[in-house]
């Protein structure tokens, strides 16, 4: 039996009266592409940024290739092999597209006690970096500050950042939040070029994008995944249909 | 091979004018502006300081006067205890304000928002007491130091050699902070002020770097301090006063935020605009105040922003 | 260690702190609901001060002093509400500092033209002079007992205005979470006022009552200013029960260390140490005490803010 490389065991996090998350478990095995539906509400936000280390949970453990991370901070996760990205846009607003890029590449490379040399001028940052923004079909928009770009390249970016920290595990938190048809065939077709070289949790709403790229399904209601396996499995579970698939009618 | 384009033609005419004022002033033998400006360029380096942590990493500091004082008071104690080396006194003076930011910085930086400017400023007041509470060295009246201390071939004692030094270390500072500001360490400083949550998500820890900013700053800002007390041969606590670390502040927006080149502007404009004011009446500070407050809420660029238009 | 003096000493300490209360209670409201640093506060302490100084002598009461001073300092108070710092309150707080510090030299300054460099005297009232016998062989002022009795009214009337009342409500739900209470629908803009008022009139109060204690010049509210941030530093934001433990803990610990800590040091080192390391170190204990307490808790004893 294969070893999952997240595994997320009886993790609660409680607001005031409220259980955020009550007790989830889930795991997501290497090389596969695992979406995380659910209501609103439900607490998947607050999953993703446990798992990322922004927020930290009562109880429970997170469990990383082998490792327990519950405890690492925040900033030591994307060393270890976890990148996500934001479900409303994070991004160094007074930047162009290529120096969010740079900031990555510089974050992956180590540290930035460097002093001296200038970081724009660096072709050791500005070369991988026109790569990275090439990968998620921004090469032409590079000196565009973000405040600029349309909505569906700023999402493209936020995906384009966390790859450029060459990641184990992606956590995508809804990443084709308010695009539009043609946007999301895009984002999915890059989505779907990802698929098998790096493993993905996906957070989503869109379920034609859900069912076209996950391999596994977890869905989470009120904190608790209701249920989990492959997506025609879990798309007839009736459970899953009254929570959540009903409501959608 | 930098362009010559209008930030660096402004630059140069600054630093030109700069150095020609003390041939003005042995020429027309007025020598109150050899010591006008000379103080004006050691608070442009105070600025300069100021402005890479405030600027550039978005830390409201309200108590960089401290760093001044504890330069300036380094200087006056080794004076006073008959240590006559100006690179001794300075050393210690950078020395002495690096450990201070380092202690200050290291817990006000755990801080965010409103208690982070509090706390600084609450640390400055605290030294500002100390200082007054030294009577061995003047106390509130402050210390008066017998000569400036000695630089091997160069006279510091001659005002017009010192005046150049100073020239020189506000050029160099410049030209360091240009580089800083540019590099990978400038690019995180940056970064985590504009969006910290993506700076963490991406991996790096801003604390750490918050940390050496505030020291580098308190740093340059305390060899500004040692070229205070060796100019006006006098130390006092009053270097420390808050208002001192507001009136920096002052001169770092008011000449352009997060620029470098504007808060020499801003010092320059700011203290001369103290000595047309202070001549005009002795109420000044009733027609500074609402000053202030007016540029505050009309005036976003400073006065660099306005010199180079767009291209800064 | 003499008891007596260590008595005396802490009902100083007591006094200190009901003052420290009294501003930083204003202040951290305004801090934790408006989200606004507001430089000035200190100002409208001298205003207070200054315009009962005015009053008392015009009326030639203490009480009527008080009774028109306080209320005039809420003017002033609402008037720089409306006119500078509405302004602000979207601003970010660098642009607040400096234009509360624009007005602090504005202050120091208006009070200068109109009442002279020269500072101020305000007496005593002749009801609360002297000393009233407290414990045997301690006598304490009656004076600095009634401004301890004022201030725990005060403390009291608060407490149950903020617990007690609608208002108090929406003041507690405004410093936990600004955004939420506006998304309810309330007059927001109403209400800062209504706490800068507040804030103004607790100020003016501290500045009155102070008067006859010290004397009343320009520039006497920066340092009791920087103090109260101290207060609120510790207390935390947006909390009033927090400013009042932290105002009676600075308050007793910055007096009570300025009495006893040259003595507390003679004891270890020989006399030239102690009397120059001393002073010196008292005035610092406050500021170390904010350090180590910051060190556990960068928030603050009581911090509330969580929106």
């Amino acid at each position: 039996m294969v070893e999952p490389l997240l595994e997320v065991t009886g993790v609660v996090k409680r607001f005031g009266g409220i259980a955020a998350s009550d007790g989830v478990d889930l795991a997501v095995a290497t090389g596969e592409c695992h979406a995380l539906i659910g209501p609103n509400g439900a607490g998947k936000t607050t999953l993703i940024a446990e798992i990322a280390g922004e927020l930290s949970p009562d109880a429970g453990r997170i469990v990383f290739d082998g490792k327990d991370i519950t405890k690492e901070p925040a900033p030591r996760r994307p060393r270890l092999g976890l990148a996500r990205s934001f479900q409303i846009t994070c991004l160094i607003p007074s930047f162009t597209a290529l120096e969010n890029a740079s900031l990555a590449l510089q974050a992956h490379q180590g540290h930035s006690f460097r002093f001296w040399r200038d970081a724009r001028r660096d072709s050791s940052l500005r070369d991988p970096a026109r790569g990275v923004l090439a990968r998620v079909g921004l090469e032409d928009r590079a000196d565009i500050p973000v405040g600029e770009l349309a909505h569906g390249e700023q999402r493209a970016l936020e995906i384009g950042l966390a790859l450029a920290l060459e990641p184990r595990l992606l956590l995508l938190d809804e990443p084709m939040a308010g695009m539009g048809p043609a946007d999301a065939a895009r984002m999915v077709g890059l989505l779907e070029g990802l698929k098998g070289h790096v493993s993905i949790l996906l957070v989503e709403h869109d379920m034609d994008a859900v069912f076209r790229l996950a391999d596994r399904v977890s869905v989470l209601v009120y904190g608790k995944v209701i249920a989990s396996g492959r997506p025609e499995d879990v798309r007839a579970d009736p459970e899953v249909r009254r929570a959540y698939l009903g409501e959608e009618g | 091979m930098a362009r010559l384009d209008r930030p660096l033609i402004a630059v140069l005419v600054v630093f030109g004018l700069l150095a020609l004022v003390p041939v003005y002033a042995v020429a027309f033998q007025q020598p109150f502006y050899l010591s006008l400006f000379a103080r004006v360029m050691i608070f442009a380096l105070a600025a300069i300081s100021l402005d890479l942590v405030l600027g550039f990493g978005g830390m409201v500091s309200f108590g960089h006067a401290a760093y001044l004082g504890v330069g300036a008071y380094a200087v006056g104690i080794l004076a006073y205890h008959g240590v006559d080396s100006a690179l001794v006194q300075w050393g210690v003076a950078i020395l002495a304000s690096a450990l201070v930011a380092l202690f200050v910085g290291a817990i006000s930086l755990r801080t965010s928002g409103m208690y982070f400017i509090m706390i600084t400023l609450a640390f400055a007041q605290m030294l500002y007491y100390l200082a007054v509470s030294l009577k061995a060295y003047g106390g509130d009246d402050g210390l008066p130091i017998l000569k400036r201390g000695s630089l091997g071939p160069i006279n510091l004692a001659s005002n017009v050699q010192l005046y150049y030094l100073i020239l020189g270390f506000l050029a160099l500072f410049l030209y360091l902070g240009h580089r800083v500001v540019r590099s990978r360490f400038g690019r995180v400083l940056e970064g985590a002020k504009w969006n910290e949550r993506r700076t963490i998500a991406l991996g790096i820890a801003p604390y750490r770097y918050r940390l050496v900013a505030f020291v580098l700053s308190g740093t340059v800002c305390g060899l500004a301090g040692a070229l205070l007390a060796t100019l006006t041969t006098f130390v006092s606590p009053s270097y420390m006063a808050w208002t001192r670390s507001g009136e920096i502040i002052v001169m770092v927006v008011l000449g352009g935020i997060s620029t470098l080149t504007g808060p020499v502007i801003g010092a320059v404009v700011l203290l001369i605009l103290e000595e047309i004011l202070a001549k005009l009446t002795i109420h000044w500070m009733l027609i500074l105040g609402p000053i202030l407050v007016l540029v505050v809420l009309f005036a976003r660029r400073g006065l660099w922003g306005w010199i180079v238009g767009r291209h800064g | 260690m003499d008891p007596l003096l260590f008595l005396t000493q802490a009902l100083n300490g007591l006094q200190l702190g009901i003052m420290l209360f009294l501003l930083a209670a204003g202040l951290t409201l305004v801090f934790g609901i408006m989200n606004l640093v507001n430089l000035a506060h200190g100002s409208l302490y001298m205003v207070g001060a200054y315009l009962m100084a005015a009053f008392q002598g015009w009326t030639g009461s203490f009480v009527l002093g008080l009774l028109l001073a306080v209320p005039a300092t809420l003017v002033v108070g609402v008037l720089v509400e409306l006119i500078v710092l509405r302004r602000l309150y979207d601003r970010d707080h660098l642009d607040q500092v400096l234009a509360t510090f624009g007005l602090i030299l504005f202050f120091n300054e208006l009070v200068r033209v109109i009442w002279g460099p020269a500072a101020l005297f305000v007496s005593i009232p002749k009801a609360l002079e002297g000393t009233v016998v407290i414990v045997p062989g301690a006598p304490y002022p009656i004076y600095r007992l009634a401004i301890i009795v004022v201030g725990l009214a005060v403390a009291g009337f608060l407490s149950w205005l903020v617990t007690r009342t609608r208002t108090g409500a929406l003041i507690r739900a405004g410093a936990a979470n600004r955004t939420m209470v506006a998304a309810l629908g309330i007059d927001i803009g109403l209400l800062f006022t209504l706490v800068f008022g507040l804030g103004a009139a607790l100020a003016g109060l501290a500045g009155a009552m102070a008067a006859p204690l010290l004397s009343v010049e320009s520039g006497m509210g920066d340092g009791v200013l920087i103090l109260t941030f101290v207060v609120i530093v510790i207390g935390g934001v947006g909390s009033i029960r927090g400013a009042f433990v932290a105002a009676v803990l600075v308050g007793v610990v910055d007096t009570v260390g300025r009495a006893f800590l040259p003595i507390l040091l003679r004891e270890i080192f020989n006399r030239s140490v102690a009397n120059a390391a001393g002073p010196a170190l008292a005035s610092m204990l406050i500021y170390l005490l904010m350090a180590a307490i910051l060190a556990f808790r960068p928030r603050g004893l009581f911090s509330v803010r969580n929106g």
